[in-house]
């Protein structure tokens, strides 16, 4: 066994599993720490994680979230009408959410009261869809659960969107946090989640989630994410994915934010029928490295998977892209589309992208494709040459290369947000 | 209001002008004739100021600035206009947009007001039914999937709305049937004043009936080789360049 390092020694240390009611919890947290203990946090050797190292995390010392961190104004993307969750350093707030009039039989709260009301639930799935065995991250995760959301549809069509609002704040300390959160659709359900991470103030924080969702028996769920931490914040986000018969997740992310960010997506399509469309937008500036890592498992015949991934790097920053379409045996006649394209717009930035198809079915219908390229030289001295400056030239160009993603969802009211964050973006580039 | 001095200019280290005299006076048209590969488009994009046009000797004038050290958008601001020989596609930038972004951005620099949606829209629409141009065209990404004659009318499309002083036209008439032919025609003549030159790049006597020139200039490897006025053009066409790209061989 390797001998782990200070800093994943000092999370193995920090996790005390107090012993529950809840037997099956009590194994899931301790399955984490033994699984974690065995490995320690990810090097560069780990093959999923060739390109994006973590050894940031040991340079502070990591604190426990202690106390109630009181939140600043927050703002909301949904203008009236949603169900709103905020979560604090990992921990649901219930004053500052607004909850009420949730659909009769349905669930939406916290991950501590979910285990209260549905224990029976959360016990078949807590764990299963997003396993330890997935990634140390995962198994550190699971070690430390202790709050984040939890929603839960069944039979139901939501009419209103749920807004997430995940807040880091730390005033001085280091501070590292674990929430693990729950979304579970079935037979029919419907619903249309935005969730955002923000960072309030300019502390250090290292959020490391783990998201399970299942979307089951011709459910639909359209959870589109903005991952706009603090500038000096280490997120790794790790969403574990199950899409059953007929049933669809649809899913656009933005990233602008954070120091380092890993947003890690596995997708099980585990029934014929089952469909994913992801769509990816990064931006990253000077010191600033963004991981976007998804493996679409094709597991039965007649699934079906769409990818397009496009990230603008400028300054110093690093982009990472991985994306995996694996196609298991049996699972013939499956469909995996997947398209990265990355714009550098200076010479010191560093891209990584690796599209990768594995195949071990027949009759596939399976492609990718990966693109690194600068601004073109011609579209630019075009636009200049009607007099419109280099600047907004250069803007009008990364705007139009990303709004071909924006395009491909269906964000209603969000849409013009997801295009102001691009021209914001680039206006302070 | 134009004069260009010795011009010589190189791509990628070759030199492709290789000394340009002339001289245009407000309100004149003058045409450049020339085989291909002479460097008209070579010169179109010197006066534009694109980027990997080196210019190693000369000087060119415009209405008495040294437009060589202007940006390309501080050109199209003091009135500089290029129609592309071949016109870029924009993918994902809808015509309207631009041509409000160009049209507003020529303004803020010429001290006018920006025009909001509504007045664009008007402003756009007479120049647009002049030049037959749908309103389709105008919601489609800039020239992407335009047929070349599309391409040729927004083009002028353009040159329409920014107004400019100087319009250097490269082959806008190629690849256009008749009737586009006299639409564009149209369109340059409805833009001739006193106040406005144009430098007309082509290969064909035909733009010329619609557009009289005041001069004509042969071009050939990089050189005026002969000026002279618009029988010159007529000339060519019946005789051809050879005995002008022997002369400077
Ligand atoms: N990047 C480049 N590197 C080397 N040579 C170049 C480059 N760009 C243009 N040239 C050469 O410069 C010469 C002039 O080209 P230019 O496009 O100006 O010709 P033209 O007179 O406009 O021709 P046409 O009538 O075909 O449009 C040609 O021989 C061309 O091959
Ligand atoms: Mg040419």
């Amino acid at each position: 066994m390797n001998k782990l390092s200070a800093t994943s020694q000092s999370f193995v240390d920090a996790c005390s599993i107090s012993e529950t009611e809840l037997p099956w919890l009590n194994s899931l947290k301790k399955c984490g720490i033994e699984e974690f203990s065995k490995v320690g946090l990810p090097t560069l050797r780990n093959e999923a994680w060739r390109y994006t190292s973590l050894k940031q995390l040991e340079r502070l010392d990591w604190q426990k979230v202690a106390e109630d961190y009181e939140v600043g104004e927050l703002s909301w993307l949904t203008s009236g009408d949603s169900y709103k969750l905020v979560i604090v350093n990992g921990k649901f707030n219930y004053s500052l959410s607004e909850i009420s009039g949730f659909p009769e039989g349905a669930f939406i709260g916290s991950l501590s009261e979910a285990l209260g009301s549905h224990s029976e639930l959360l016990e078949t799935h807590l764990g299963r869809i997003a396993t330890s065995k997935d990634s140390p991250l995962l198994a550190l995760n699971a070690s430390h659960m202790a709050d984040g959301y939890v929603i839960l549809l069944s039979k139901v069509q939501l009419t209103k969107p749920i807004e997430i609002l995940n807040v880091g704040r730390t005033d001085g300390q280091a501070i590292a946090y674990h929430p693990r959160n729950l979304i579970l659709l079935d037979q029919l359900s419907r619903a249309t989640i935005f969730e955002r991470c923000t960072g309030q103030n300019t502390g250090s924080y290292f959020m490391n989630s783990g998201t399970e969702i299942f979307v089951d028996q011709g459910s639909h769920l359209q959870h589109h994410r903005i991952f706009a931490d603090g500038p000096e914040a280490i997120g790794v986000a790790s969403t574990g994915v199950r899409v059953g018969s007929d049933a669809n997740y649809t899913s656009l992310v933005l990233s602008d934010g954070g120091k380092l960010l890993r947003n890690d997506v596995r997708i099980h399509l585990s029934a014929s029928g089952a469909e994913t469309k992801l769509g990816g937008i990064y931006l990253a500036d000077d010191g600033q490295h963004v991981d976007h890592t998804v493996l679409i498992e094709h597991e039965m015949p007649h699934t079906k998977s769409e990818q397009l991934f496009k990230g603008v790097l400028s300054g110093k920053a690093r982009g990472v892209f991985q994306g995996n379409i694996r196609v298991h045996e049996g699972a013939d006649g499956s469909d995996g589309q997947l398209t990265n394209k990355t714009l550098l717009l200076s010479p010191g930035t560093e891209v990584n992208s690796k599209p990768q198809l594995e195949i071990y079915a027949d009759d596939v219908k399976c492609s990718h494709g990966s693109a690194v390229g600068e601004l073109d030289e011609e579209e630019l001295f075009y636009l200049r040459s009607r007099g419109i400056p280099y600047t907004q030239a250069k803007s009008i160009l990364v705007e139009s290369f990303l709004s071909e993603v924006i395009d491909e969802f269906n964000l209603g009211e969000l849409a013009d947000t997801f295009h102001q964050r691009i021209t914001d973006w680039i206006r302070a580039d | 209001m134009l004069k260009i001095n010795n011009l010589h200019a190189t791509v990628d280290g070759k030199e492709i002008l290789k000394g340009i005299d002339l001289a245009m006076g407000f309100g004149e048209v003058h045409a450049i004739m020339g085989p291909n590969g002479s460097g008209k488009s070579t010169l179109s994009y010197v006066l534009a100021g694109r980027d990997g046009y080196e210019v190693t000797k000369g000087e060119v004038l415009y209405k008495g600035k040294n437009l060589l050290e202007m940006k390309p958008e501080e050109r199209a601001g003091e009135g500089v206009f290029l129609a592309f020989q071949y016109p870029v596609e924009l993918p994902g930038v809808s015509s309207m947009n631009f041509l409000k972004a160009a049209v507003n951005a020529v303004r803020k620099y010429r001290g006018e007001n920006e025009l909001d949606a509504m007045d664009f829209l008007k402003f756009v629409r007479e120049t647009t039914k002049m030049l037959n141009i749908t309103d389709d065209m105008l919601k489609r990404a800039v020239n992407v999937g335009f047929s070349g004659g599309e391409k040729k009318r927004n083009e002028i499309l353009q040159m329409a709305v920014l107004k400019p002083i100087l319009s250097v036209l490269d082959e806008t008439d190629s690849g256009l049937d008749v009737d586009a032919l006299r639409i564009v025609g149209d369109g340059v003549t409805a833009l001739r004043s006193p106040h406005r030159s144009m430098l007309v790049i082509t290969h064909y006597q035909r733009l010329l009936d619609h557009i009289i020139p005041d001069e004509v200039h042969i071009l050939a490897d990089g050189k005026i080789v002969r000026s002279g006025g618009k029988e010159l053009a007529v000339e060519l066409e019946e005789k051809g360049y050879s005995r002008y790209t022997a002369d400077a061989a």
